[in-house]
């Protein structure tokens, strides 16, 4: 698993597409930050900090985006290629090929995700003492960053299992996130009893919010990681049925 | 240690109404090469690729080294080097990067990986790429590549698939060498379309048809059984139909094919019945009508007539 993990890690760092996403990523990053910067100035929010920079859309958005790019080529390319032949006769299992390379885009967002938490110590420099910008918050973010890398990175690995078309994948994974994320925003509309609790239970932005107030809970790496699972479950399982059908 | 290499029973195949495999049984002994010869179409690679628990077969038993391919899978995996048709490669790694990251893949313990890895870059001429990006490489270099890939493990059985093909006549023949050299270290199972390289390497041949063995033995015994069997070429200065009518009333004659040439000269091809050597006889009876011949060559069946004769269409 970790030999499958280090050469997908060093494809991915020699690969243009790491750069540009990074790039992609920062600018976004970037002129959020400039945009909190700006608004900050001599205003008063009821708004924490951590809530006003780490909710705004540019930053949520590019999650659903990121992984999505990372994933799609996984099995794809290796399917596209005929190198999962080569992959599937050495002996390791199919679980050890899914979990390498999940492992390795999980990786990779991190090293995405790492530069920004430069933001933070510039923020507080301009701050000063005006605003307070308590660490816990910021780690709660990150926390919550991390649980979506593994959430939306097992759906794209599940959704390049299943095709040899890297856009089909791209395509299949983005709608897939896209449904998990947005249905979360059916509490705002007051629902009934049972379709709030479950929108709370799932509310990714919710997730996000609260975190960025400082609060956390079990719910939240339950229902990430055990979904993960599930998908990366499948994943294997299409596999298997796909050597079966070769 | 399992005295069999590999033993295949009853094995059936069947893809989607279509039947690739029909009840094939056969076994490989340790350090045998065994050829595997057959139409397109006639099941070679889907039988391969059972043998590496690629893939999964509909019924029968089909062990390597002693261990089921389907229970025992990875301790199959462990022991096979595998080439298939369309090598595997991850064209943007260096050579000795690839070979390196399968080595690892494969379970060859951290202090033994770079020796391995040496050691196959040796054995398939890679010395001097072994630097270079593999989707730079000549297609001559990527199947040697593939066939590194392949015994950098020191796998005990090896399983090619048409590992000669897109080479030139220079490059087949090197490879050729290659896996002679490989033979005193693995059991070898090799499929092909080139008899003439099956011949020369293999110890024993199987000819495959429609998911079926038509023939199973040397290559030298299946020469011997093929029902053209061999026939005799000979120059006579004689008058054609003559020749033609005293060569057929010959006993053991199965037919006599004349071809008239300059000068009174006539080149005749004869066949014989299975089983006759009619040299002394035809000697006999061209002394005998005082025809001087100027050649009398015995011409053997080649694996190839073989081949052609076990694989026809219109066999029953």
């Amino acid at each position: 698993m970790f030999v499958i993990m280090q050469r997908e890690l060093a494809m991915y760092f020699r690969s243009l597409l790491v750069y540009g996403l990074g790039f992609f990523f920062l600018l976004m990053t970037g002129v959020t930050f400039f945009f909190v910067v700006n608004a900050l100035q001599g205003q008063s929010s009821e708004y924490s900090v951590t809530q006003f920079f780490f909710q705004i859309p540019f930053l949520w958005f590019a999650q659903l985006i990121i992984m999505p790019l990372l994933t799609m080529r996984v099995f794809s390319e290796e399917y596209r290629l005929g190198t999962f032949e080569g992959l599937m006769t050495a002996p390791v299992t199919e679980w050890d090929a899914v979990l390498g390379k999940f492992l390795a885009c999980l990786v990779v967002y991190a090293a995405l995700l790492a530069p920004t938490v430069l933001y933070v110590p510039i923020l507080r420099l301009i701050l000063l003492d005006n605003t307070p910008l308590e660490n816990g918050p910021v780690w709660a973010v990150y926390w919550i960053y991390l649980l979506w890398g593994t959430f939306y990175g097992a759906i794209g690995v599940f959704a390049s299992a299943i095709t040899r078309s890297q856009l089909l994948s791209f395509i299949t994974s983005f709608a897939i996130s896209c449904v998990f994320f947005f249905v979360g925003f059916v509490i705002y509309f007051e629902p009934p009893g049972w379709l709030r609790l479950l929108g709370h239970y799932i509310s990714a932005y919710e997730h996000l919010d609260l975190a960025a107030q400082g609060l956390l809970s079990t719910q939240q790496p339950v229902f990430y990681l055990s979904v993960a699972v599930l998908f990366l479950l499948m994943a294997q399982q299409f596999i298997l049925n796909r050597r079966g059908r070769s | 240690m399992c005295a069999l290499m590999v033993e295949v029973r009853d094995l059936v195949k069947n893809y989607a109404g279509v039947k690739a495999l029909r009840g094939l049984s056969f076994t490989v002994d340790r350090g045998e090469i065994l050829g595997l010869l057959g139409p397109n179409g006639a099941g070679k690679s889907t039988t391969m690729r059972i043998l590496t628990s690629y893939i999964p077969f509909t019924s029968g038993e089909v062990r390597v080294a002693g261990y089921c391919v389907i229970r025992d899978s990875l301790e199959v995996r462990r022991r096979i080097g595998y080439m298939p048709e369309q090598v595997p490669l991850y064209k943007e790694m260096r050579v000795e990067e690839f070979l390196t990251f399968r080595a690892r893949l494969k379970g060859v313990r951290p202090r033994r990986v770079r020796a391995r890895v040496e050691d196959a870059i040796a054995l398939c001429h890679l010395g001097d790429v072994s630097r270079r990006i593999i989707g730079t490489l000549s297609k001559g270099f990527q199947q040697r590549v593939g066939l590194a890939d392949a015994i950098v493990h020191q796998p005990e059985l090896l399983i090619l698939d048409e590992p000669t093909i897109g080479f030139d006549p220079a490059q087949a023949r090197q490879f050729r060498e290659t896996i002679r050299g490989l033979r005193s270290r693995h059991t070898i199972i090799l499929s092909s379309h080139i008899l003439s390289e099956v011949e020369a390497i293999c110890s024993r041949v199987l000819i495959m048809r429609k998911g079926r063995i038509e023939a199973s033995d040397t290559s030298e015994n299946l020469k011997r059984l093929a029902a053209s069997g061999s026939s005799l070429r000979l120059e006579v200065k004689a008058p054609v139909e003559e020749l033609v009518q005293a060569l057929r009333a010959l006993p053991g004659v199965e037919d006599v094919e004349p071809q008239p040439m300059s000068e009174g000269w006539c080149s005749v091809t004869l066949l014989e019945q299975r089983g006759m050597d009619l040299a002394a006889s035809v000697g006999e009876l061209l002394i005998s009508k005082r025809w001087p011949p100027r050649l009398l060559n015995r011409q053997q069946a080649t694996l190839e007539d073989v081949f052609v004769e076990m694989t026809h269409e219109d066999r029953a």
